[in-house]
């Protein structure tokens, strides 16, 4: 009795470095997936295999190395089960990024930093960020809702999202490219 | 290939828009080169952080949202607004912090049952679809389209409906109807978002579908419910009536205002808006309240002929799935004699809208019944949609156990895998002899995913089977001289009287919303009547 409830509380633990970490997760698999949505589904399918597992893991090693295996792993089986041409990248390609993958790292407030950094784009461009990533939208969507031309959202994307992760970089002190 | 290349291919791969050539390129340069590698985990990795950034910090004020709207600079005023509708990678997010907040357990409970009933083998084996669609034809009516016609039922995809004449009804994914009166012009946008070009529309927002927009040509129309209408003439004159509720309204580079019931209002070009006469409003007639007095009627027009047959002196017990529960979940029987008691189940939609069926998902669903009589004749109906037949053996009415004169009445598979027979045993001798009468082999997609109304009738010498008002199988009654007995039994599930624990299920997977149990073998004419008067 008394061990079906330190393993309860085992598995609890282990959920709760599971929601601490689930935004890394995520960005993991959104490297790799990058549709939203799948990306979720994907995130909930890691979650479960995360308690499944739960037993193996053993407190206080490295907890991220650990879920990121469980990630690739699910993002692999996902990647796996679609049509060459519905696959965002090939299996044989994702497996190369993933044994190239930095190794990831604790949370170093980089989140604060793409705030700010936001902040700084100007309204259209804002704008279109917003609706790609907290609407979700497609960039022909965008375009449709925008009345623009389907190149010009894309382009605007691209930039901004250049724009961030050098802005991003030089408030952490690193080179940008 | 330089960086800047390599770059606009992770770029375009991040908005899925890489082609087919462009994508064999990207990929055999991440395969080679380490560098590439190093720029696409600084690329992709911004990706992530953004939609979660985006998320976390959606902005809530007024005015952040306005600018979103019409990044301008213009000045609003400071009402409350609801964001444009609820996204659901959102409410998933809220979810994961929520989760936090109050208590793992809870919360992953419910992640794991949400999971749950996807089946485990279809997370190794099922492929994955997508779907962009945002909304789905309710229904059209007389409809001339001026491009790319639709039918009825089906999804719609971001785009244009344009039509010259008829009437459309368009069911958004967030919950919000919108009726289109032609000639007239609508793009879907999103779930929660659309553009009226021209003609004219009456819209529904019900609480889960607040924040519906609504763009005119000039302005931007947000609804926080209930009901409103909008006329884009030829020449691009823009008025709007709020029947019920409030909706706002910004005019580029205006403030937003706000209406509320029984306001009726032109928006100038200039951005200006101003009061119009109601009366010069064109009529929208409405036509989902149309609908709904339909199904009422249907409604109304079936309870009556339920309380009627359940006077039969023949019906033993009458369940219409239809009545307020008590608290301790008692299924009313109409006849009064047999009330049933839910066990587990969830109450869902019936044969049609307005109307309750009990639905068995799990396992343990159940519902217990006890009729202690004997009968020389019994006729058993039942109104059915079957999800899933996963069991061997799949209850419709089964006796408790075994004793004489009980009867079980399922769907098995025991011959052939793919085969289906609906069956009704009849217990003769206590434990030792029965006989089953099963019907022809059914292929699944026979019997699945539809509205059934099946029939079974232990008669003076014979046995017969319906579906759907049709005789599908007649044999020699095994037992004549036994009585029938179904005393302690169950809908949609089986309870061995013997308490064994290694009995596998015998649940039913599916649906019930009328079940009708009479002590007299009923005639094929009068279960094509009751099939036919069953129908939605």
């Amino acid at each position: 009795m008394e061990n079906s409830i330190d393993s309860d509380e085992h598995v609890l633990k282990v959920q709760q470095l599971f929601v601490q970490h689930s935004h890394a997760i995520k960005g993991f698999i959104l490297s790799l997936v990058p549709g939203f949505n799948e990306a979720e589904d994907i995130l909930q399918e890691v979650f479960l295999t995360v308690t499944q597992k739960a037993e193996s893991f053993q407190l206080g090693s490295n907890f991220k190395a650990w879920s990121f295996a469980i990630a690739r792993f699910k993002v692999l089986e996902a990647i796996r089960k679609r049509s060459a041409n519905e696959q965002p990248l090939s299996p044989e390609v994702v497996e190369a990024l993933c044994s190239a993958a930095p190794m990831p790292v604790e949370q170093d407030g980089r989140l604060e930093l793409l705030k700010d950094c936001l902040n700084k784009l100007g309204p259209k461009a804002r704008q279109i960020i917003e609706l790609r990533y907290r609407e979700g939208l497609k960039s022909a969507a965008i375009a449709t809702q925008l009345g623009l031309q389907a190149d010009s959202v894309y382009v605007s994307l691209s930039r901004s999202r250049v724009a961030l992760k050098n802005c991003v970089k030089r408030k952490m002190g690193g080179p940008s490219t | 290939m330089i960086p800047e290349e390599i770059e606009n291919l992770i770029q375009k791969y991040l908005d899925n828009t890489l082609s087919v050539f462009e994508k064999s390129r990207l990929e055999a340069e991440l395969l080679e080169s380490e560098a590439a590698r190093s720029m696409f985990w600084d690329s992709a990795g911004l990706h992530g952080d953004l939609r979660t950034a985006c998320l976390l910090h959606a902005p809530t004020s007024k005015r952040e949202l306005s600018q979103l709207a019409f990044p301008s600079g213009a000045e609003t005023t400071p009402a409350p607004l609801a964001p444009a509708h609820p996204v659901p990678p959102t409410a998933a997010w809220k979810f994961w912090f929520s989760a936090m907040a109050m208590g793992l357990a809870v919360a992953i409970g419910i992640i794991l049952f949400g999971q749950k009933h996807k089946g485990p083998s279809e997370s190794v084996t099922a492929p994955i679809h997508f779907s962009s669609s945002v909304a789905y034809l309710v229904y059209s009516e007389g409809v001339d389209w001026v491009s790319n016609p639709r039918k009825a039922g089906e999804m719609l995809e971001p785009g244009n409906l344009n039509i010259s004449s008829g009437k459309l009804l368009v069911g958004f994914y967030c919950g919000a109807k919108m009726l289109l009166d032609g000639p007239g012009e609508v793009q879907l946008i999103t779930p929660g978002k659309a553009q009226l070009a021209k003609g004219r529309v009456r819209v529904h927002v019900p609480e889960q579908a607040k924040g519906f927009t609504l763009l005119g040509p000039q302005f931007e129309l947000v609804d926080l419910g209930t009901e409103f209408a909008m006329e884009i003439t030829e020449d691009e004159r823009s008025q709007v009536l709020v029947y019920d509720g409030e909706v706002t309204i910004q005019p580029k580079n205006k403030k937003r205002q706000s209406f509320l019931t029984g306001q009726c209002i032109e928006i100038l070009r200039s951005g200006l808006i101003q009061d119009v006469d109601r009366e010069t409003f064109p009529f929208i007639a409405n036509h989902s309240m149309h609908r709904a007095n339909s199904i009422q009627r249907k409604n109304l027009a079936w309870q009556e002929a339920m309380q009627k047959r359940a006077k039969d002196p023949r019906v033993v017990l009458a369940y219409d799935f239809h009545n307020e529960v008590d608290w301790y979940d008692d299924l009313k029987d109409l006849s009064d004699q047999r009330h049933g008691t839910i066990v587990g189940c969830e109450w869902s939609q019936g044969r049609w809208p307005g109307k309750s069926a009990l639905s068995y998902r799990r396992s343990g669903d159940r519902v217990r019944i006890a009729i202690p009589d004997d009968y020389d004749n019994i006729t058993l109906t039942a109104w059915v949609k079957i999800q899933d037949l996963n069991n061997r053996h799949n209850s419709l009415l089964m006796s408790d156990g075994f004793e004489s004169g009980e009867i079980h009445w399922m769907i098995s598979s025991v011959e052939h895998p793919e085969l289906y027979h609906i069956s009704l045993g009849h217990q003769a001798e206590d434990m030792l002899s029965g006989h089953t009468h099963s019907t022809p082999g059914f292929h699944e997609n026979d019997l699945l995913d539809r509205w059934l109304y099946l029939s079974a009738v232990i008669g003076e010498g014979r046995v017969y089977h319906y579906v759907n008002g049709l005789e599908v199988s007649s044999e020699k009654r095994k037992f004549n001289e036994q009585k029938i007995r179904i005393g302690n039994a169950e809908l949609g599930n089986w309870t061995s009287s013997m308490h064994e624990t290694d009995t596998p299920n015998r649940n039913f997977n599916g649906r019930m919303d009328e079940v009708v149990i009479y002590n007299e073998p009923l005639s094929a004419k009068e279960i094509a009547e009751l099939y036919e008067n069953g129908l939605r």
